[in-house]
């Protein structure tokens, strides 16, 4: 064994590299560990935007300066550079399977406050890697990659962690392996987690798409003969091209299929007369409730490990960061011979942030709509008397309160006509989001990673 | 005369200024950095040039230095300032008494061998330091305008002016006033009305090669017994081989600088160390000791570091004030622009308020000044500091290393009852209302404005 470091990050994500860029910055010895033997390249679907830039997500205003081309946290108070390309998206559209648009937020109004007016702004996370890369290789960050860490020994004053025939030490760890994380599992981080599904997503670039604007995002149910899949068109970063992404939590649905019929027979397939796909991705990520305390035996999770994938790739930037601060100011305090807060300061922050004041409960609830109005019919009942548009954002969690007031107004109507829909969704309203996707939770079974 | 128009207006590049426009630049906005000096790298004020306590968190922040990667870490907040130029570590503060013998707050030759963890501060180059700064800002697209000294403020709803000596006028959403102790723009906002006025610290410094005998990694304090007062005597390591600055400081009017150099040149048992010691450079500074301001914003306006608080702030305090002050007004622009309530500036003055007008205490600082008023003559001095022998922890924090010193003078009330009791008294001063003991030097004393 050689060189004993200060902290062993795995996971060169957005979590994993924001933390190595903070930790390398202050100072410490930081080995981080990616398992991709390239860590520049993307290998999994994801809808790769920086969602709600037009309000605060998780305590700041995440805004993208061009001029000098950095994400900033306004209230956290950190930046860094992207220097890849980005595309604003001005507004959020639901269609319904046979055509009614909710919209949140009026396009034409919020493209005309420019830059103000985005929800979200969509990126190049291969080459946000590179940026990182370079930033923490900068702070002399060693980068070891091609490495699968399987096993995580803590010991009374070090941690090993090994993974693909290398092993290395450290004072502490940051797990930053994503969704599955395979360090939370070995750590027993994962008992006593709620498990709900597995939520499973194709993701295709595509250009030649005629139809929405290049700048708006469009969302879309539907019911097929094998589940119900859910559709977004996400602007990618190529002026033009779209990032449509086909995601269920219905592991019966074949995906591929799904995609195809979004394309040949969904009602925007006029859409994708001249379309071409470009590339193609696939991600099936573990949906539990989240770990309440983020830090075990010298183990310091950050971003989705701990939490699904509902911090977004904003939520993962911040508690990366804010982790691999944690952990600088741990070893410092260390050094120096005082009391030992930064990790304290983290998990309780970790606390307030993602458990208490957010509610992971609403997060899944979000998945559940399918379980509730089961069939196109229903929801073109209930979400075709939406005719108001809605307040901007793409933001899961603002969205979905804008919606839940919306439906109060259609629920209003309905209850004349559809009298049988507006008592299912209110048990739905009532119903905790463990009962309504228990039939899928029977059928899931967390991937193995 | 001629008007620009920039999102932010920041009056001063020191430590607070640079790091706020840094903040504003990096958050996406235009900033104008307005300096009187001519050339903003050059640095021609006394100033100790530290960055302090290492050992101990500082106004809610623990600092470290990263040589590696060339950046000074501030472990709480979260950010860091690039540093690239020479330094030295701080090991250990000793407080002299006049007969040369010293009070020792940590160990400079076990600080050596354990190197930078035992580090109780670092000395740095300012001048580098500001080099460095404006090698972060410029990329920013910051605009330097140098050589205009600000004099006036004018405000409006929505926007802050400050007009040059020369008539230039630069406009902003916001300004910052980062002008240092005696701030002209605080002077002129109004806002030194209601602060409580204590004195001026009256500073020389002078850069010397060439001293024989002072630890290199050691901060030296003493006081001088003058023909009119005492004069504070306070030299540290300069970051460059056989460097060292001199300062004199002092709070009453009265005392000569000149005997005092004088003094401890010649006279005093420093005089040995600077037999053959060649002077390098002589500056000197005056700045007014207020109160803090409790509530730095009216206006559009903000007033960051020094400008707020006098000098207690330290060079490190005012990197964060100007790193807070930054982020907030981007906040509040940001705010603004997407319609939301506006909460950046608030914040910051509740982050300034609570760290420092109610987490430290101004007269803690103010303590630092008076040990020379109460122990009035060299040999009652000398006998206290005599009777302290155990090493004290390394401590380079200006509000707890006196506090220390306070400690451990109270603790000896018993010797010196026994043995000294004409003394207790004198002692006894110390824990009067400081501005009682510092009442003879405030009557005689007028602040300045820059």
């Amino acid at each position: 064994m050689s060189k004993k470091y200060d902290v062993i990050i795995v996971g060169a994500g957005p979590a994993g590299l924001l933390a190595a860029k903070a930790a390398g910055e202050n100072g410490l010895d930081v080995a981080l560990l990616e398992r991709k033997p390239d860590p520049t390249k993307l290998t999994r679907a994801c809808g790769q935007t920086l969602v709600s830039m037009n309000e605060y997500f998780f305590g700041n205003l995440c805004y993208y300066n061009p001029r000098d081309k950095r994400i900033c946290f306004s209230s956290t108070g950190f930046s860094f550079r992207y220097d890849g390309p980005v595309q604003n998206n001005y507004n959020l559209n639901l269609i319904t399977p046979k055509g009614h648009w909710v919209k949140f937020g009026d396009y034409a109004t919020q493209k005309a406050k420019g830059d103000n007016g985005r929800i979200g702004l969509s990126f190049d996370k291969e080459a946000l890697f590179r940026s990182l890369l370079k930033e923490c290789k900068d702070c002399h960050v060693d980068v070891f990659s091609g490495v699968l860490v399987d096993r995580v020994t803590p010991k009374t004053d070090r941690i090993v962690v090994e993974g693909s025939g290398k092993s290395f030490e450290g004072t502490y760890c940051i797990a930053a392996d994503g969704c599955n994380s395979k360090v939370a599992e070995v750590m027993g981080m994962n008992v006593g987690r709620y498990y709900f599904c597995n939520f499973i997503g194709l993701s295709e670039y595509v250009s030649g798409i005629d139809g929405p604007e290049p700048d708006q995002i469009i969302k879309l149910y539907a019911y097929l003969k094998d589940g119900s899949p859910h559709y977004y068109l996400i602007p990618l970063f190529n002026p033009g091209d779209f990032n449509v992404l086909t995601v269920t939590v219905d592991p019966r649905v074949d995906l591929a299929g799904a995609a195809r019929w979004l394309r040949e027979s969904s009602v925007i397939k006029d859409w994708f007369k001249k379309a071409k796909v470009t590339r193609r991705f696939t991600a099936n990520c573990a949906c539990y409730s989240p770990i309440k305390d983020a830090y075990k035996d010298r183990v310091l999770i950050a971003g989705d490990v701990g939490s699904t994938q509902e911090l977004e790739i904003a939520g993962a930037m911040l508690s990366g960061w804010k982790a691999g601060q944690a952990i600088s100011t741990a070893v410092r305090e260390n050094k120096i011979g005082i009391e030992v807060n930064g990790v304290s300061e983290y998990t309780k922050w970790w606390l307030d942030t993602y458990i208490n004041y957010y509610s992971h409960e609403a997060y899944m609830r979000g998945m559940t709509l399918p379980y509730i109005l089961r069939n196109e019919d229903e929801i073109e009942a209930v979400y075709g008397l939406i005719d108001e548009t809605l307040v901007p954002c793409w933001n899961p969690y603002t969205g979905s309160k804008a919606m839940a007031g919306a439906m109060a107004k259609a629920l209003a109507i309905l209850e004349k006509t559809r009298p049988e829909l507006v008592q299912r969704l209110r048990r739905g309203k009532e119903s905790h989001p463990k009962d309504l996707l228990a039939e899928i939770t029977a059928i899931s079974r967390p991937p193995g990673n | 005369m001629s008007n620009r128009k920039f999102d932010v207006v920041i009056v001063g590049a020191g430590p607070a200024g640079f790091n706020a426009a840094r903040a504003i630049g990096e958050a996406g906005f235009s900033v104008a950095l307005v300096d009187r000096k001519k050339d903003v790298t050059k640095f021609d004020r006394s100033c100790a040039q530290t960055l302090v306590s290492y050992t101990e968190p500082y106004m809610k922040n623990l600092i470290c230095f990263n040589q590696k990667a060339g950046l000074v870490s501030f472990l709480y907040d979260g950010f860091s300032v690039k540093y690239t130029g020479p330094y030295r570590n701080l090991y250990a503060w000793y407080f002299y008494s006049p007969a040369g013998y010293p009070v020792r707050l940590g160990n400079p030759e076990k600080g050596r061998q354990i190197g930078d963890a035992a580090r109780a501060g670092i000395v740095i180059d300012k001048e580098s330091l500001f080099k460095d700064f404006v090698s972060v800002v410029r990329p920013l697209g910051v605009e330097i305008f140098t050589g205009v000294h600000v004099q006036k403020v004018t405000t409006t709803e929505k926007s802050a002016s400050v007009i040059g000596d020369g008539g230039e006028i630069f406009e902003g959403r916001y300004v910052i006033a980062a002008d240092g102790v005696n701030s002209r723009i605080a002077e002129e906002m109004g806002w030194n009305k209601n602060r409580y006025y204590w004195c001026n610290l009256i500073t020389t410094s002078y850069y010397f090669k060439g001293l024989k005998g002072p630890d290199p990694n050691t901060i030296v304090t003493s006081t001088g017994f003058l023909k009119d007062g005492t004069a504070l005597f306070f030299m540290a390591p300069r970051p460059f081989e056989d460097e060292w600055n001199v300062q004199f400081l002092t709070v009453n009017p009265k005392v000569s600088h000149q005997e005092a150099a004088d003094f401890f040149f010649n006279k005093a048992f420093t005089a040995s160390w600077f037999k053959d010691a060649k002077q390098l450079k002589a500056f000197s500074r005056t700045c007014s000791c207020y109160d803090p301001i409790e509530e730095p914003f009216k206006d559009n306006v903000l007033a960051i570091g020094d400008a707020g608080s006098t000098q207690e702030i330290e060079n490190t305090g005012a990197l964060m004030c100007g790193w807070k002050g930054g982020q907030a007004v981007a906040q509040a622009i940001r705010e603004e622009q997407l319609g939301l309530p506006v909460t950046g500036i608030s914040n910051y003055l509740r982050w300034w308020k609570e760290t420092y007008c109610e987490g430290y205490s101004h007269e803690a600082y103010m303590k630092n000044w008076v040990l020379g008023f109460v122990l009035n003559k060299a040999e009652d001095m000398s006998y206290v500091f005599g009777l302290v022998k155990d090493e004290l922890p390394a401590n380079f924090n200006p509000y707890s290393a006196p506090k220390m010193m306070g400690r451990t003078l109270a603790a000896l009330g018993p010797t010196i009852a026994k043995e000294r009791p004409d003394l207790l008294p004198k002692m006894g001063k110390l824990r009067l209302p400081l501005k009682e003991v510092y009442a003879e030097v405030t009557r005689i004393s007028k602040p300045i404005v820059d």
